[in-house]
């Protein structure tokens, strides 16, 4: 089968095998999450091209993504989310959480993947379903999430009690989730 | 910790995978997953939804030499890799490997484009596939090919296949031509040039073309690649603008 056919996951292999044209393909398929995403978080397009290629440089390395933790997508907006907040010194506890989510090893069962789903048509759900949340609820979970904000410091900018944020950031999550729920199952 | 209702646990995994809970209640949560295993599923989707969020940005335009930026500097790993194969074969499989490294990122970059070109054709595609099969013949030779100062930053590489009788040429950065031109490329033996085909670059100056390999190609030390004009002769009148040797 032609390569630019395979799923994720195969095509992650063959660029483990030594590959480079799976590299592209990977590119081709997410570089624009990944710089939309790097863009977003560090502000400039020289820096979130340097990302970008970070990113994708580093697939090169030792066996990172594992299908069952994830959509490929969502892998990848992680790693450019963690390199983006280490280019900031702002590593924080919930984010090494997340890496070592990524990197624990207890099995999980098989799973549909979600590239299945076009990334334009599943970008344009997930802007729908983050619409659909409380304008308070999408200014806690972005500036958690792109600035790396703690919720006391969150807490101290919008001048609100920390466990009303908490409490913001926590229901947003949950509503996501559901409305998201068969792109996050 | 005791918790009454399952609304309950999914908010406190939701603060989990925010990284908004103490450390104490990390480790009661630990315990928690520890001893009911089936809500580490919730803890993935919990996951999967914070991880789709950027989805949410609007698309951005990537800039249109990234891709390829990152390929080359990606070769370039692989060639270090090859490098360290082993000390007496060093310098050669160095060389080899910096050739080989360049014609996949050259084939990279085509397949990148063609789809960009939305697929345009699943001939070419195969065509490309070909191309790489022909690669992998382990009686391959290699020839690096430079601008001359007609076009000094031109530069790639011609693989001949003896075992398909094929030629494979992949450059970069050439002179785009104007209507009615071509690049001719020529096998020398024994001071004579004979003609192996002709291509044109793509707009950004690219080129990817395979050939037939004629017995008396074969038999060359060096090739060059001229500019002529687009009805056929059978010999070279144009300029040279690159040229390559037979070195390994």
């Amino acid at each position: 089968m032609m390569l630019s056919n395979q799923t994720d996951t195969e095509v992650f292999q063959s660029l483990r095998s030594g590959n480079l044209l799976a590299l592209g393909i990977l590119y081709e398929r997410y570089g624009e999450v990944v710089y939309r995403v790097a863009l977003r978080m560090l502000g400039n397009a020289q820096e979130a091209e340097d990302l970008t290629q970070e990113v994708f440089l580093s697939l090169l390395g030792s066996g990172i993504y594992d299908r069952r933790r994830g959509s490929m997508v969502v892998f990848l907006t992680t790693v450019t989310r963690s390199k983006a907040i280490d280019r900031h010194r702002q590593i924080r506890a919930q984010w090494q959480r997340i890496q070592r989510w990524f990197h624990s090893s207890s099995p999980e069962s098989e799973r549909a993947l979600i590239d299945k789903v076009a990334l334009k048509e599943m970008s344009c759900r997930v802007r729908e379903a983050f619409a659909e949340l409380s304008t308070t609820q999408q200014q806690v979970l972005e500036m958690a999430y792109y600035d790396g904000l703690s919720q006391s410091e969150i807490s101290e900018e919008l001048n609100m009690p920390i466990g009303t944020v908490k409490t913001h950031k926590r229901k947003g999550l949950l509503k996501l989730r559901e409305i998201l729920q068969d792109l996050v199952e | 910790m005791v918790f009454r209702e399952s609304e309950e646990i999914q908010e406190l995994l939701a603060s989990y995978v925010l990284g908004d809970l103490t450390p104490e209640e990390v480790a009661s949560v630990n315990q928690l997953l520890d001893s009911h295993p089936e809500l580490q599923t919730e803890v993935r989707c919990l996951q999967n939804t914070l991880g789709l969020i950027p989805l949410a940005l609007p698309e951005a335009e990537l800039p249109p030499t990234l891709g390829s930026r990152i390929l080359q500097t990606a070769s370039g790993r692989s060639t270090v890799r090859a490098n360290r194969v082993g000390t007496r074969a060093k310098t050669r499989l160095g060389v080899i490997g910096t050739v080989a490294a360049s014609v996949v990122v050259g084939f990279s970059f085509y397949s990148y484009r063609l789809h960009q070109q939305v697929v345009a054709t699943q001939a070419e595609l195969s065509q490309y596939k070909n191309a790489i099969a022909l690669l992998r013949q382990p009686s391959n030779r290699l020839l690096a090919l430079q601008g001359t100062s007609a076009i000094p930053a031109a530069s790639g590489s011609l693989v001949v296949v003896p075992n398909a009788e094929a030629i494979v040429l992949t450059l970069q950065n050439l002179t785009p031509l104007p209507e009615g031109q071509v690049y001719r490329l020529w096998g020398v033996a024994d001071g004579e040039k004979i003609y192996c085909g002709e291509f044109r670059p793509d707009s950004q100056g690219r080129a990817l073309v395979k050939f037939p390999l004629d017995a008396e190609i074969s038999d060359s030390s060096a090739v060059v690649i001229t500019v002529e004009p687009s009805q056929r002769l059978s010999y070279p009148t144009g300029e040279t603008v690159m040229t390559g040797s037979i070195s390994l």
